[in-house]
């Protein structure tokens, strides 16, 4: 209904509404009858025509039906399409006609019904499946569909899921690398367009982030460079077009990469009767518990427990199976004492997303006496008694979300990010108020540090005045902001506290808030 | 058999088929009056007129003709073929030069025209090219260009629907809700005008006017700093709550200098706004401009990318006629080509009774509604109360380059050139092509008008065909262009000199849309039925699912 303008009002006169009731009445009593009937064919394995005719009506009348979708599929795979007796030669081809013929009725299906609602998860699964079942799918077809689709509507995220899918069939049978490249720069201009028709749009940015690797593989690195320097521009474009639009800002992110930061090995130390902590500088997970040994090298047995200290109770994440502090308790059999602590990269995974793990890197510590107040220790013991369920072992692997997103381009990194601090600077003169480019230079700031290794303090005070501002502005997100707050203060303390002599007691004392 | 009417007597006599009068006359027989339509020429549109190519040439002869009109005349005499030629002045034919269709042999001069000459009709030789050929040197070096362009066009006469009045319809303004909500706009196909341009005078080329988020985001152009301030305005300007702060001086403020002191808009950037977006010269008051800015931007994007529509097969004329249509369907009675002698005054009352046909036949009303064509010379405005508006038709075999440059891929399109004096007044430029109906496919038409007077337009003529290329500057070629002044007299000019029931409608104006027309049409329609109940222009009774486009 693209015009609804122009219609005279119909009045609603309580006959009328009687009316109207009765006759959905006997309507919504046909659909349950349609339902029990469908209901007893699959209870009973009649895959038949008629248990497919049900599903059909069924489905014209609500779409989002999944489990009737569930039923129809069984319907056409065990039922219809399901060899009656062992097949020769002639009923291949015979059969293969047919269901090719069922699957194009079922894709026709799909176009009636995706009208009514084009945002049906179950719509799109039914047609994906009816796609990598068929003989002989036309995925080019598809491609000419979806394009369709993102005419209407370009926001659709179905239509660019399922975009995503089309074409990866499409280049796996492509004839040669050009086909390949030429399909995957059609896709990268098709998210120029829709990005230039209207940049409020994920979808396309996204699309975009996933085709820019492939885009330039085949470049020299000035090519890369301009492609990237290219992107920037776009990207700049956008948020001094809207600064208020959240997908431009968060591609702008995307294009500069992320900065390594890595958790770091703070220290193991002996708090006394055989007891061990092990301090990160934030919060992590084990998948495999570091290995304790003693002088003769013999593994320690004991227990790990999670500590909550000033870095946890700052953060929002999953307390109970990650700490930045770890303590080990020996058990009661235990003769000697580790002295040896050693543990793998790859078993330790930070909980905030800031945060990196250098790969493939073993740590050898030697466990260091300390002694401090006795209250850090009670502290520990106390929440110790207090963990309610065993800690589970994190089942995580590293995977290619990890890698790096600028890698694809050789700029100057750390020039990169000064020029961009300072467009974002431009656009705060204009705009002192955007919450997304105060972020976004807060951000940046933050990344400057960490490309440097600039420990100079002014540029921590800037973000956090910059963070004072945003809670002023945004109060709904004051959680959020006020985490990246502490995240800098706890940075700063602990980094303090390490360039003392003798430092980890003191460390231990304020991580316990003492 | 006879022409005569056997009802004489009428709620309403509505002389001529100009917009105004088409809608008054529409809405009135669709309220339920009985309502006689009349026009003494014998096609719809008086000053809105539409023209096919062979017409346009005839028109063109006829507001020309230099035969006296006679002075002295019986009281309350309809001089229409007079009326309407003093309508028009400065009117000249230009013609181009098309070597294309020209040098195609080589051969002597008169076997090259006698090829040309063949591609005619005797009759339309006769007509329209020898009374050309008397007026030129046949050894000028251009003659057998121009003869082939006067060919060219005459062949396709029909194919032209060459407008004297283009305008467009703002997306969001009044006419068009009118033309949904009454059912007269399904007689009706439009085309959306998706470009508009800002010509630059330092660079000699039209820069695309960013009047949506997509364009400013798009336009390389403008940099990154103009591209917020430029955003936070229109943003502004879009709103419905404005701050107050913004508000201040509006009144007194030029539109140029409020921009520049709110905003920092400045340059270029103001020209885009003030001469593209608002449509006004820079002098215009803030308060005016902003409210010229907030109706564009309120227009955009609601059919296709742009704020106007275009409507196919000229503009006025078609919009008027789906109006008469409209009339007589409710029992309106049109007669074209009816020749009129004289309106019948009550001399003691002053009151105006009718009209009388040239055949001597009485026709009765209570009220009349009339164009200023059928205005006895008493009643006419004076010399000094007119005002013209200067226009020009300009028909080509190529788009010109200065639009292709600008990258406009769009068929129809909307350009402005701002004043060079500030005397002076804007030229607004459309483009159209056989998309709209204008002219045969493969040739172009530009249109342009201005209140300014026939020099800035034909300058403006000269702008448009010279092309960007500052150190090649050459001109584009064209078939033909016709420059015209065409009066714009006000109704409220002669309202206290004519009969209290007698309504004249007034000449369109310099204005690109026709919200002004429609307005004036309502205000007569108020004052004819003289009853709030009655709703101008309601939805048909006839309006059901089937008429609303399902897609």
């Amino acid at each position: 209904m693209s015009d609804v303008h122009g219609r005279k009002r119909e009045k609603t006169t309580d006959e009328i509404i009687k009316a109207r009731r009765a006759k959905e009445a006997s309507k919504i009593q046909e659909y349950n009858d349609l339902v029990l009937c469908l209901r007893k064919k699959m209870d009973e394995q009649q895959y038949d025509q008629d248990a497919f005719n049900f599903s059909t009506k069924i489905l014209r009348w609500n779409p989002d039906y999944y489990s009737v979708w569930n039923h129809r599929r069984i319907v056409i795979q065990d039922g219809l399409l399901k060899p009656t007796r062992a097949p020769d030669e002639h009923d291949v081809t015979a059969a293969q006609e047919m269901a090719q013929k069922l699957f194009l009725q079922e894709l026709d299906f799909f176009m009636q019904l995706i009208r009514i609602n084009p945002k049906s998860y179950w719509l799109w699964n039914h047609r994906l499946w009816c796609l990598r079942t068929m003989p002989k799918p036309s995925w080019a077809g598809e491609l000419h569909l979806v394009n369709k689709m993102l005419t209407l509507d370009a926001r659709n995220f179905h239509g660019w899921t399922y975009r995503r899918v089309v074409v990866h069939h499409l280049r796996q049978s492509t004839a040669s690398a050009e086909e390949d490249d030429s399909l995957v720069n059609q896709e990268f201009d098709f998210t120029t367009q829709k990005i230039n028709q209207s940049f409020s749009n994920y979808s396309a940015w996204h699309q975009r982030s996933k085709l820019l690797p492939e885009i330039v593989k085949d470049m020299t690195a000035e090519e890369k460079n301009d492609v990237a320097r290219n992107e920037l521009e776009m990207v700049q474009n956008a948020i001094y077009t809207d600064p208020d639009d959240q997908s431009a800002w968060l591609y702008y992110w995307w294009v500069l990469g992320k900065a390594p930061s890595h958790v770091m090995l703070l220290g193991v130390y002996h708090v006394g009767d055989g007891n061990i902590v092990c301090v990160f500088n934030d919060m992590v997970r084990f998948s495999q518990y570091p290995t304790l040994l003693d002088d003769l090298q013999n593994p320690t047995a004991g227990q790990w427990f999670p500590m909550e200290t000033v870095v946890s109770t700052s953060s929002s994440y999953f307390p109970g199976d990650s700490g930045s502090v770890w303590l080990f308790v020996c058990d009661a059999d235990q003769t000697t004492l580790p002295s040896t602590a050693i543990m793998d990269s790859s078993t330790v995974f930070p909980i905030s997303s800031a945060m990196t793990m250098d790969s493939d890197k073993t740590w050898t510590e030697d466990i260091q006496p300390v002694t401090f107040g006795s209250n850090a220790w009670t502290a520990m013991v106390e929440q110790k008694k207090a963990l309610s369920k065993p800690v589970t072992l994190a089942k995580q692997y590293k995977d290619s979300i990890t890698q790096e997103s600028n890698n694809w381009y050789t700029l100057d990194p750390v020039e990169t990010l000064k020029s961009e601090i300072q467009v974002v600077r431009d656009l705060i003169d204009c705009e002192p108020e955007s919450k997304w480019a105060l972020q976004t230079l807060v951000h940046f700031l933050q990344q400057l540090r960490l490309r440097t290794g600039n420990e100079d303090d002014a540029l921590d005070d800037e973000c956090l005045h910059l963070i004072d501002q945003l809670i002023a502005l945004d109060p709904y997100r004051v959680r959020r902001y006020e985490e990246i707050k502490n995240r800098i203060h706890i940075r700063r303390k602990v980094d303090a506290i390490r360039r003392n002599k003798d430092h980890a007691s003191t460390l231990i004392n304020y991580l316990f808030e003492l | 058999m006879t022409d005569q009417l056997e009802d004489t007597h009428f709620d309403v006599i509505v002389l001529g088929t100009g917009l105004t009068e088409s809608i008054v006359a529409g809405a009135l027989s669709r309220a339920g009056k009985k309502v006689l339509h009349l026009d003494s020429n014998m096609q719809y549109g008086s000053s809105w007129s539409v023209y096919a190519l062979k017409p346009l040439l005839d028109w063109k002869e006829k507001v020309t003709n230099t035969d006296n009109v006679k002075d002295t005349v019986p009281a309350f005499t309809i001089a229409f073929d007079g009326n309407c030629k003093n309508s028009f002045q400065h009117v000249a034919l230009t013609l181009g030069v098309n070597e294309a269709s020209a040098g195609q042999d080589d051969g002597p001069l008169t076997e090259q025209e006698e090829s040309l000459l063949s591609q005619v009709t005797e009759a339309d030789r006769e007509r329209y090219i020898s009374p050309w050929q008397s007026t030129v040197d046949k050894d000028d070096g251009a003659y057998l260009g121009k003869l082939a362009s006067l060919v060219t066009c005459l062949k396709a006469s029909r194919q032209y629907s060459l407008d004297t009045c283009p305008k467009l319809l703002a997306a969001r303004g009044q006419l068009v809700e009118d033309l949904i909500r009454s059912g007269v706009g399904r007689y009706l196909d439009f085309k959306s005008v998706d470009d508009m341009f800002v010509f630059d005078h330092g660079d000699h080329a039209l820069k695309k006017v960013p009047g949506s988020k997509e364009d400013v985001f798009t336009n390389k152009s403008i940099s990154l700093v103009d591209k917020r301030k430029l955003m936070k305005f229109l943003t502004f300007a879009m709103s419905d709550e404005k701050e107050e702060a913004l508000l201040q001086d509006i009144d007194s403020q030029s539109y140029a200098d409020y921009l520049e002191a709110k905003f920092k808009i400045t340059g270029k950037l103001q020209s885009a706004v003030v001469h593209g977006i608002s449509l006004s010269t820079s002098n215009v008051t803030a308060k005016e401009g902003l409210e010229r800015t907030q109706a564009f931007l309120r227009s955009m994007g609601r059919f296709g990318r742009g704020s106007y529509l275009c409507a196919m097969y000229g503009g006025g004329s078609e919009i008027a006629q789906a109006f008469c249509r409209t009339c007589a369907v409710f029992g309106g009675i049109y007669i074209l080509g009816q020749s009129l002698k004289s309106f019948l005054v009550d001399q003691e009352s002053g009151v105006c009774r009718g009209v009388v046909t040239a055949d001597g036949q009485e026709f009765t009303a209570g009220a009349i509604i009339t164009g200023f064509d059928y205005l006895p010379s008493e009643w006419q405005p004076l010399e000094s109360e007119v005002s013209w508006v200067s226009k020009a038709i300009l028909v080509s075999a190529e788009p010109l380059s200065q639009f292709t440059q600008a990258g406009s891929d769009q068929a129809i399109g909307i350009s402005v050139i701002p004043p060079k004096d500030d005397q002076d007044d804007l030229v607004v430029v459309q483009n159209q092509s056989s998309e709209t109906s204008a002219c045969p496919p493969g040739q172009y038409v530009t249109y342009f008008s201005t209140r300014s007077n026939i020099d800035v337009l034909k300058i403006a003529v000269q702008t448009m065909l010279s092309s960007t290329d500052q150190d090649h500057r050459e001109d584009d070629p064209f078939l033909f262009h016709l420059v015209y002044q065409q009066c714009a007299r006000s109704r409220q000019t002669v309202k206290d000199r004519v009969p209290g029931n007698l309504y004249v409608c007034s000449d369109p104006d310099a204005s690109l849309d026709f919200e002004a027309a429609l307005a004036e049409a309502k205000s007569i329609f108020t004052d004819c039925i003289q009853d709030d109940q009655v709703e101008f222009m309601p939805a048909p009774p006839d309006m059901d699912v089937d008429d609303i486009p399902t897609d």
